[in-house]
């Protein structure tokens, strides 16, 4: 057998290459694109996806199955909201019926816009199983989906030539638990972990750069060692960090203006009665009272909107920044930015949680009761928090809190889309929004629990033409979800085009390694998607509920 | 947009990472208190112990002892602290190349090139002995006298050209 | 990958594989080589190769499906047929020993600063005394730094304990890099069971191999047998006041605002408590080993708290020691196998879906170095079931990893995740134990892999051990327990290569995959490293020492080389 000159050139790169030795092997890396950058926006906690970027209806003729806290709109006219006229709202973005969420201005430096500029170049990937539930075990697998194995930054970062191959900037969650901390590269590349709260995140990353830049005149005589960083020194730190203090400002207005403005049609532009102005009694009470519930608190603002009054996202300004400066000036190749949960909420008048008792019978068959009313009396500080992780988030703290922390989420999405637009950097760059798993909605409302096998990712990007929904979900959910039969959540349903089997996480990342052109840590799964001329290409378009 | 836009694409060549194994962070650490005097914990913690992921050595999850002491915390035992999280346990034992490594050692080297007591430190030894012993393998000691007046340099120079040198990094 | 698309007339096996597989199987661009060794050719044998026998009119048996959209011609399925056929076997030439030279070769001084350094974090003073002995001929370097790992401890009554502080910093890093070849360390599962850490050391399983290196009476073969435990002995000039996962952020959890809870939750709200003893923190002292009766756990619960509504928890008979192992040794390792167990709280293995193949394939990566799969088509077509309900049962190519990972797996399959409460949080620590069910000896043996066995969990089982090692060799037995396993491990040749290798890699970066030993076609470089590895791994297992496969290290051409690999020179 003649061994030609292309195949050893592959046989010398690929004995120095990390290969997988199973049938779904890929080529390796002669294919990584090295202007390409990942970034993953990770939300720990698992926080419900189908008021925001779940369409669980996505065709005009698409069936559902009700279920009673899947709402997003009061329908009703007036100036007040009305419980008992609530729906799920929808509107039409290009192909698809997105909820109602993507009507919504966003706020943006030059005004604003509407979120649905956002889905101008999405995929949105319903309906995956994760297979196991967790929160640390199943966030950890969206970078790393095999335990021991190089996860996905790491890959990424072990091909790149980058500053930082991979940076990490921590949140709430910290590191151990989530996505961030399995780094793992065979390569040894580096990853670095940005604190939150840190005096100067930015200094962090550059500090040594910068303290060096400023004696560069003492280490004329060791120059020839140090040559490689002679071109990062280059860059001028002021103007960096002048433009990363400015950019801040920009992000945390936006966010600001997002969360804090009452202007969302039928939501926040009509006054919503709170817990406060019922009248309980001690003994059993309505289900509805459980609709108020933020985990440890039932709300009981008069308003039930003023609890956004004091409202913030600690830190996310402060990390679309850093990002977008990491991005522009070709500095990563990946970055994990950990986004927290809306804090320092406004309570008034609210009451302690474990005032109202929620008595299990059996399956969907539970009712209230209060024996002790106690007043909520913790001043407002951070842990006034929306629990991401909401099992106890009532019906309207979910659909009111999530739609508003989405809101903030995206206006700092599409700042960050329109700036790398002006910049030339949008095709080169993939957002890839994700947490655990979706939600499993409670059927009395008063909290959802986890819904494993529904997993939602979106990705944002310029190889992404359009906006592209995939995946086949449930009308009905069944068996491996936590409650059977109970409504069009977005459990996950099999795939005609995957042999009849579900979608599973691997496919997604399989994808993603795909797309970047390194070897999969999935081999086993067929990616979902891959890379065409430039632009990211779909291997399936099923799309249905069945 | 900005005045210097540069890609690094001439790093790639020194990030073919196959090769000798570097010191990881507790031996870039003893081996600079060794040769520039002891009273630079304080600097080597902050800038070589605390850097796990640029200089590996992993942690020791269970040498963490945590007490308070005037309302602030103190980790009694710094080298076996898991800065970021105990994920880090898991980092690699051998040390690797890279452009932050270089950043952080020579970030490190100027600010012990100008630190008085370690200017102190090698003035008060014999040069050309203090500089035999700087370096574990002879075949290194010859090739820096090559490259290196010695005799004439100042010593924040020699310290600098020193503690600089890739050399002493590979054990 | 260029498909030709319009116009399209294929001409040789690689068009008909551009046009009509690389979309999907990008991987089948690969050399003839590759493809070879990854087991999806047969030289000169399509009926044999993977991919031929998927192609649909190939008529050898096989599955037949491919592509799954688009038909072949007979002239397509000719080329592909006709291209392995024209790949000759070819057997590998004995090769001689690698000619090379070390350009600067450390002196017997330098091998002991290399080693003093590598073990003990510190450079090595001029003035040491062993220095002066082995400058002056009475002792070699390799021997020096054998005498620093033996004088690191001393063993009182079966308990490791330091010498002083270099024994304990050399101690440690072995521990270190022990710990190292065990990837997991995250106890979390379904729930964030962070208690689980205050009593058990993620890093333990390490802990065997550093208890052998430091105690040559424990061999190799008590590491992969019986139910031992060790932990390290720590000392500290102060007492930690957190708890060790939860003092990074706030809020600070206090180890004395904190009492350990078992069971489920009484009518009033609390618990029942125990007292069982937390991991060591401080500096390492040594490594003793865990009494059999320590920390007893009453009662485990089977489902969490908030699953109350559909799988409300039971509470659990335990009474028995939260350290002790499952059979197997380091195999069984409780904290090994709970960390890569991969299975929900409460779920029972059924010998379908529902097995630990994490832990098995945690096993062969990290204990053998090798990637599944390790079989060929031809190990493993007996086993395919094409009635079963379950896809990977009825295809070949999945099959490959399942026979060797499921016969294992099943060996663990009487484990059951738990968790000592059902709840944990404030002023609470719950944390994760593992239950093992007894065997019925009622219950038949099975004699084909089941789709779902509600009694697989406590039915008697043979696992059928089937694995291909490095050299090609087909090991097969039959196994009935952890401590079989442990005992075949040690007959496969990978472990010692895997063992050597590990070890090289850390004092010399060199790093060498298992697999470059059956590699066909070899440079120069890779000659001397499979020699290298080779000649490690083999005295490691005539040996069975892990203080004389460090000596060998030691004598390498890569140890001795002032630069390492890239000091070699080869001619």
């Amino acid at each position: 057998m003649k061994c030609n000159r292309r195949d050893l050139i592959k046989l010398a790169i690929l004995s120095s290459c990390f290969s997988t030795k199973s049938i779904f092997s890929y080529t390796p890396n002669t294919s990584y694109h090295t202007n390409l950058k990942y970034v993953h926006l990770n939300i720990a906690g698992g926080p419900c996806r189908w008021l925001f970027d779940n369409p669980i209806a996505p065709f005009k003729e698409s069936k559902i199955d009700k279920h009673p806290m899947i709402v997003n709109t009061f329908a009703n006219k007036g100036n007040e909201a009305n419980f008992s006229n609530m729906i799920y709202g929808r509107t039409k973005v290009q192909d698809f019926y997105m909820p109602k969420f993507w009507e919504m201005d966003l706020y943006t430096s030059t005004g604003k816009r509407k979120a649905s500029e956002l889905l101008e170049n999405c995929l949105i990937v319903r309906g995956v199983h994760m297979g196991i539930d967790g929160h640390s075990l199943n966030n950890r697998r969206l970078l790393s989906p095999v335990p021991g194995k190089p996860n996905l930054t790491g890959l990424l970062a072990g091909n790149s030539n980058k500053v930082f191959p991979s940076v990490n900037l921590v949140a709430d969650s910290g590191v151990a638990g989530v996505a961030g901390g399995t780094f793992y590269s065979e390569n040894n590349a580096t990853q670095v972990d940005v604190p939150q709260n840190h005096d100067n995140p930015f200094h962090y990353l550059l500090n040594p750069f910068v303290s060096i830049k400023e004696q560069q005149s003492l280490f004329a005589n060791i120059e020839n060692e140090y040559s490689d960083l002679k071109d990062v020194l280059k860059l001028d730190f002021d103007l960096l960090k002048k433009r990363y203090l400015k950019l801040k400002k920009i992000y945390e207005k936006n966010i600001h203006e997002s969360i804090r403005t009452l202007d969302i049609e039928g939501l926040s532009d009509r006054s919503i009665k709170g817990l406060s102005t019922e009248k309980i009694s001690l003994g059993n009470v309505k289900k509805e009272i459980s609709y108020f519930a933020n985990n440890d608190v039932h709300i009981g603002n008069k308003d039930f909107r003023t609890t956004l009054k004091t409202s913030v996202i600690e830190n996310l300004g402060n990390e679309f920044a850093i990002a977008q400066i990491l991005i522009e000036n070709d500095l990563i190749s990946t970055l994990t930015l950990n986004i927290n949960t809306l804090t320092h909420l406004y309570y008034e008048d609210s009451f302690e949680s474990d005032s109202f008792e929620r008595v299990i019978k059996g399956v969907k068959d539970t009712f209230f009761k209060v024996s002790n009313l106690k007043k909520y009396t913790k001043s407002i500080d951070r842990t006034h928090e929306f629990q991401l992780d909401s099992h106890d988030t009532g019906l309207l703290t979910n659909m009111f809190l999530s739609t508003y922390f989405y809101r903030g989420i995206s206006s700092c999405l599409l700042e960050m889309k329109r700036q790398l637009q002006s910049s030339k950097k949008w095709n080169e760059v993939i957002f890839h929004l994700a947490s655990e798993f979706d939600r499993d909605p409670r059927p009395d409302g008063s909290g959802s629990e986890h819904g494993w096998n529904g997993h939602v990712s979106s990705f944002f990007g310029g190889a992404i033409e359009g906006l592209q929904v995939v995946g086949n979900v449930e009308i009905n959910s069944k068996e491996n979800s936590y409650y059977k039969d109970n409504g069009t959540w977005g459990q996950g349903a099999k795939i005609s085009d995957l042999d009849n089997r579900f979608l599973v996480y691997g496919n997604i990342i399989s994808g993603l390694s795909s797309f970047f052109g390194v070897n999969t840590p999935t081999p086993n799964d067929n990616p979902l998607f891959t890379r065409k001329a430039g632009k990211l290409k779909l291997n399936t378009r099923e799309c249905r509920n069945v | 947009m900005f005045k210097h836009f540069i890609l690094i694409s001439l790093i790639v060549a020194s990030f073919t990472i196959k090769g000798e194994p570097l010191a990881n962070r507790f031996y870039v650490k003893n081996f600079l208190l060794a040769k520039f005097g002891k009273h630079l914990e304080p600097l080597l913690n902050e800038t070589i112990i605390k850097n796990i992921s640029i200089f590996n050595g992993p942690c020791d999850i269970y040498g963490q002892v945590v007490v308070e002491e005037k309302s602030k915390l103190k980790e009694v035992y710094p080298e076996a602290t898991c800065y970021s999280d105990i994920s880090q346990s898991k980092v690699d034992m051998n040390g690797k190349k890279s452009t932050l490594r270089k950043a952080w050692i020579l970030k490190t080297c100027l600010a012990i090139s100008k630190n008085e007591e370690s200017i102190k430190e090698v003035n008060s030894q014999d040069r050309k002995k203090y500089v035999e012993s700087y370096f574990s393998y002879k075949e290194d000691y010859k090739d820096f006298i090559k490259s290196f007046d010695i005799k004439n340099s100042k010593t924040s120079e020699l310290i600098l050209k020193l503690c600089t040198n890739q050399r002493w990094q590979r054990i | 990958m260029k498909k030709m698309g319009i116009g399209y007339s294929p001409q040789n096996h690689r068009d008909v594989l551009n046009e009509k597989c690389l979309h999907c199987h990008s991987y089948l661009g690969q050399s003839d080589e590759e493809l070879i060794s990854q087991n999806l050719i047969v030289p000169n044998k399509p009926e044999k190769s993977l991919v031929y026998r998927y192609l649909k009119g190939s008529n050898v048996g096989g599955k037949e499906n491919m592509p799954p959209k688009a038909s072949l011609s007979n002239k397509e399925v000719l080329l592909i047929k006709n291209w392995i056929k024209s790949i000759s076997p070819q057997t590998e030439i004995a090769s001689k020993p690698s000619q090379f030279q070390i350009s600067k070769t450390l002196s017997e001084g330098e091998i002991y600063k290399r080693c003093y350094s590598k073990l003990t974090d510190l450079p090595l003073s001029a003035q040491d005394d062993r220095l002066k002995e082995i400058e002056e001929g009475d002792l070699s370097g390799a021997d020096a730094c054998m005498l620093l790992i033996g004088n690191a401890t001393k063993i009182n009554d079966s308990d490791i304990i330091v010498q002083n502080e270099l024994g304990s910093r050399i101690l440690l890093n072995f521990q270190k890099l022990h710990s190292f070849w065990f990837k997991e360390w995250n106890f979390f599962t379904a729930m964030s069971t962070w208690g689980t850490f205050e009593l058990l050391d993620p890093t333990r399983t390490g802990i065997h191999f550093s208890y052998s290196l430091f105690n040559p009476q424990y061999s190799l073969a008590d590491i992969f047998s019986g139910q031992r435990s060790f932990e390290l002995t720590r000392q500290s000039k102060q007492k930690s006041e957190f708890l060790i996962y939860k003092f990074k952020n706030e809020p600070r959890y206090k180890i004395n605002d904190y009492k350990y809870i078992y069971g489920l939750s009484q009518k009033d709200g609390s618990y029942k408590s125990w007292n069982p003893s937390r991991v060591q923190t401080g500096k390492i002292t040594g490594i003793k080993m865990i009494a059999k009766n320590e920390d007893i756990l009453p009662i485990v619960v089977d489902s969490k708290d908030n699953q109350k509504e559909i799988n409300p928890a039971t509470e659990i008979k335990f009474k028995k020691s939260i350290h002790t192992g499952h059979g197997g040794g380091i195999i069984g390792d409780e904290a090994y196998i709970s960390l890569n167990l991969g299975q929900d709280l409460g779920k029972k293995m059924d010998g379908g879906k529902l097995l630990p193949r994490r832990w098995s394939n945690a096993l062969v990566s990290e204990f053998l170095c090798r990637d599944l799969p390790v079989l060929k088509t031809e190990d493993v077509i007996q086993y395919v079931q094409p009635n079963s309900t379950l896809p990977f049962r009825k295809n070949e190519s999945c099959m490959k990893c399942h026979v060797t990972m499921d016969n294992m797996a099943g060996l663990v399959r009487n484990v059951q995740q738990t968790y000592s409460a059902d709840a944990g949080g404030d002023g609470w620590i719950h944390s994760t134990h593992l239950r093992r069910f007894e065997i019925d000896d009622k219950l038949e043996f099975l004699k084909t892999a089941p789709d779902k066995d509600e009694y697989f969990y406590k039915r008697p089982y043979r696992a059928l051990f089937k694995y291909r090692d490095v050299n090609d060799k087909l090991i097969v037995k039959n196994l009935s327990s952890l401590d079989e396993l442990g005992k075949t491990i040690l007959e496969i040749d990978d472990f010692y290569y895997c063992t050597s290798k590990k070890y090289l890699k850390y004092f010399t970066g060199v790093d060498i995959p298992l697999t470059l030993i059956s590699k066909r076609k070899k440079n120069a470089k890779e000659r001397l490293q499979v020699e290298v590895l080779k000649k490690l791994g083999l005295g490691f297992k005539k040996s069975k020492s892990l203080r004389s496969l460090i000596r060998s290290i030691y004598e390498t051409p890569y140890f001795k080389s002032l630069n390492y690999e890239e000091g070699i020179v080869l001619k």
